[in-house]
């Protein structure tokens, strides 16, 4: 995979680059927000990182100028400013997501991960299915095994969000953004204690290995 | 709507440019009426003189044509002068020696030497009476080897001149007075319609908008555009400090966060990487989560400061506020249940929607409930719950915790303040503060009252 990394700081840069290069990703390192625009027009990368504020021309611009120029490539805005409307701002630009610095490289990466999937399931789906576990969108039961498992409407979300992204490591911020519209951290230990919720009800009545798994320090993940 | 919007004005107390105005007509008034009756008295006075002075120079003159004219003369005179109907105003008397009378002048006793005031019916009074002035006369006595003189002076027409006088006197200061109320209001509505100039721009700056200033007018040497001049001043060098500690706060927690990256950065590979030691993972993990709260706080930190700075932008969208308490009673059910506490949703009514920004309400309502969750012990229960009540939404999260002593209610909503001075236990104090700058973006009032026990959260959103 093809990354484009834009960003002017020399030590985030060397910090992101070397973890996506040990993860496979090729990376493109480029400090210039002009060069990165040219760069990202002229050759075709499967995702783009970019700084938001950057000499030459500002992560924003560059955003608005490849959606006007009919880049399509997955974009994730990086940046110190981390506040509710900046966010909105980068979103509305056209960037598909908006990580705030200082941040964790397993969330970039998970993040990546995610811009990078395979087309989305179509809404004409309903049912999926990962490993043992089936869930029917029509009726909303949930079955392992063939036994039905009673959820909580909250639990069935979050067990719908997971199995609509098998194999993929979601992170704690991922999770309060996408389930529950929260774009600040609560104080309280909010995705755990939901996490565990869920757990005890599609794992540990069965005897099969367990599908909701924890990635110390980084976040959860469904199937691997 | 932004915290600019609905508010509570203040209303300047109605009756005081109308106590000034009836002030002013009563001080007016009582001037005008002190300087009349002095004037007054004085007229009396002088008129009395007047007078007695004109008797005793008309009886010289009878005297003098009675020397002149012998006794014959002077009755012929004094027939003469009788007949005229303006010799009323100043009748004379003549008594020869031997009794006999003449004159237009009504004497019922014996005739008086000197000054004596005379009564309408011819008796003799010792001093003015209080009413029935009109009849009395002014007489005046000279006993000549001829016979008795007597000269009088009517103030029958001093009396009507007098009446006259007073009236014209009651109408002009009646008529002056109205003038005096009329531009006695006039001045005081003026000058109260400045004061709340004043008073607007003061209220607003209290809202958190810095930026208002009074409106000038009036030249330069007016009192009400001194004031308004140094309350902009004042409110001006506000906003500028206040700008300049936004700043110094923005540029600290951007600043600290650089090299929080840093450290972030050198640690975290090791946290994740599978070949590191279990203990020594647990280790990095916790130090990771611990620079995780430094971070909430940086963040905390700058949303303050946008919130109260009026950076911030706020939504002006539709918000459910039923929704938003049944969704965060779902979010946070378990997690109260994990810490043995309980968290249910109370009354939660169909209430009109309220324009805002549903984000930072959602995390107002969440900073409430984890507020009550982290201070309670186990065992303690929470509620929240949302109602329509006289024209205003009630959102409310109630506790039977320790509760807020009444005394400590006003500071913990300031920055860092925190309950228990030896901050044992996690927080930053920042939670209700962020609360109560969420609440007034929003026109909105956060109250903490007494649960008795605990304590009883609620956010008052005015509709309409």
């Amino acid at each position: 995979m093809k990354v484009l990394l834009a960003e002017d700081d020399a030590e985030t840069a060397t910090y992101v680059s070397t973890a996506l290069t040990t993860e496979g990703y090729v990376v493109e390192h480029l400090v210039d927000g002009r060069d990165a625009l040219a760069a990202a027009t002229l050759a075709r990368f499967d995702v783009i990182v970019l700084d938001r504020m950057m000499p030459g021309l500002d992560g924003l611009s560059v955003v608005r100028a490849l959606r006007a120029a009919q880049v399509d490539t997955p974009i994730l805005l990086l940046t110190a400013l981390g506040q509710v409307d900046d966010r909105v701002d980068g979103l509305t630009a056209g960037a598909d997501d908006y990580l705030t610095k200082p941040f964790a490289m397993s969330e970039l990466s998970a993040r990546l991960a995610a811009l990078t999937r395979r087309p989305p399931m179509k809404a004409e789906t309903t049912d999926i299915q990962v490993r043992d576990l089936h869930m029917d969108l029509l009726s909303r039961r949930v079955t392992r095994q063939g036994r039905q498992i009673d959820l909580l409407a909250r639990e069935f979300n979050l067990l719908r969000y997971f199995m609509e992204r098998p194999d993929r490591v979601q992170t704690r911020t991922m999770l309060l953004e996408n389930v529950w519209s929260l774009t600040f951290d609560p104080q309280t230990s909010v995705v755990e204690t939901h996490i565990s919720r869920l757990r005890s009800k599609i794992d540990k009545p069965f005897d099969a290995p367990p599908l909701l798994h924890t990635i110390r320090g980084v976040g959860y993940v469904l199937g691997r | 709507m932004t915290g600019r919007g609905a508010k509570d004005r203040v209303r300047l107390p109605a009756g005081s440019y109308v106590r000034v105005a009836a002030t002013l007509t009563a001080a007016f008034f009582l001037g005008a009426f002190l300087a009349g009756a002095a004037g007054y008295i004085w007229y009396e006075q002088n008129l009395d003189e007047v007078l007695w002075q004109d008797a005793r120079d008309n009886a010289a003159t009878l005297a003098a044509a009675l020397q002149e004219q012998g006794v014959t003369g002077l009755w012929r005179e004094i027939g003469v002068y009788a007949s005229r109907p303006e010799s009323a105003e100043a009748p004379v008397f003549f008594e020869t020696l031997s009794g006999l009378r003449t004159g237009n002048l009504v004497l019922q006793s014996a005739p008086f030497e000197g000054p004596h005031l005379i009564a309408a019916d011819g008796s003799l009074l010792n001093r003015q009476p209080l009413f029935g002035r009109m009849g009395v006369l002014h007489g005046f006595g000279l006993r000549t080897p001829a016979g008795w003189i007597i000269a009088a002076r009517a103030s029958g027409s001093a009396a009507e001149t007098r009446a006259l006088l007073l009236r014209v006197a009651f109408w002009s200061l009646f008529s002056a007075a109205l003038v005096t109320a009329a531009m006695a209001v006039w001045l005081a509505q003026r000058s109260a319609a400045r004061l709340a100039r004043v008073d607007a721009a003061l209220e607003a700056a209290g809202h958190g908008d810095l930026s208002a200033r009074v409106e000038i007018s009036g030249g330069e040497n007016d009192d009400a555009a001194w004031i308004a001049r140094r309350v902009n001043q004042l409110l001006q060098q506000l906003e500028t400090s206040v700008d300049e500690m936004q700043q110094v706060s923005v540029a600290l927690a951007h600043d600290l966060r650089r090299p929080l990256q840093s450290v972030i950065s050198h640690l975290e590979p090791y946290a994740v990487d599978g070949a590191t030691p279990d203990g020594f993972r647990d280790d990095l993990s916790a130090a990771l989560s611990k620079l995780g709260d430094l971070n909430w706080t940086f963040d905390a930190i700058l949303r303050l400061s946008r919130l109260e700075s009026g950076v911030a932008r706020v939504a002006h969208d539709p918000v459910d506020l039923s929704a938003l308490a049944r969704d965060t009673v779902e979010l946070l059910e378990p997690v109260a249940e994990d810490r043995g506490q309980r968290l249910s949703a109370g009354e939660i009514a169909a209430v009109p929607m309220v324009p805002g920004d549903e984000l930072m309400l959602r995390q107002a309502l969440i900073n409430l409930v984890e507020n009550a969750l982290q201070h309670g012990p186990p065992g303690t229960a929470v509620r929240v719950s949302c109602t329509f009540d006289a024209g205003r939404v009630r959102l409310s999260v109630v506790d039977n915790g320790p509760g807020i002593p009444a005394e400590r209610r006003a500071a913990v909503q300031q920055r860092f303040v925190r309950l228990d001075q030896t901050r044992s236990r996690p927080g930053t104090g920042l939670g209700l503060t962020l609360v109560a700058a969420i609440a007034r973006r929003h026109g909105a009032t956060l109250e903490l009252d007494d649960a008795d026990p605990g304590l009883r959260a609620s956010l008052f959103f005015r509709v309409g």
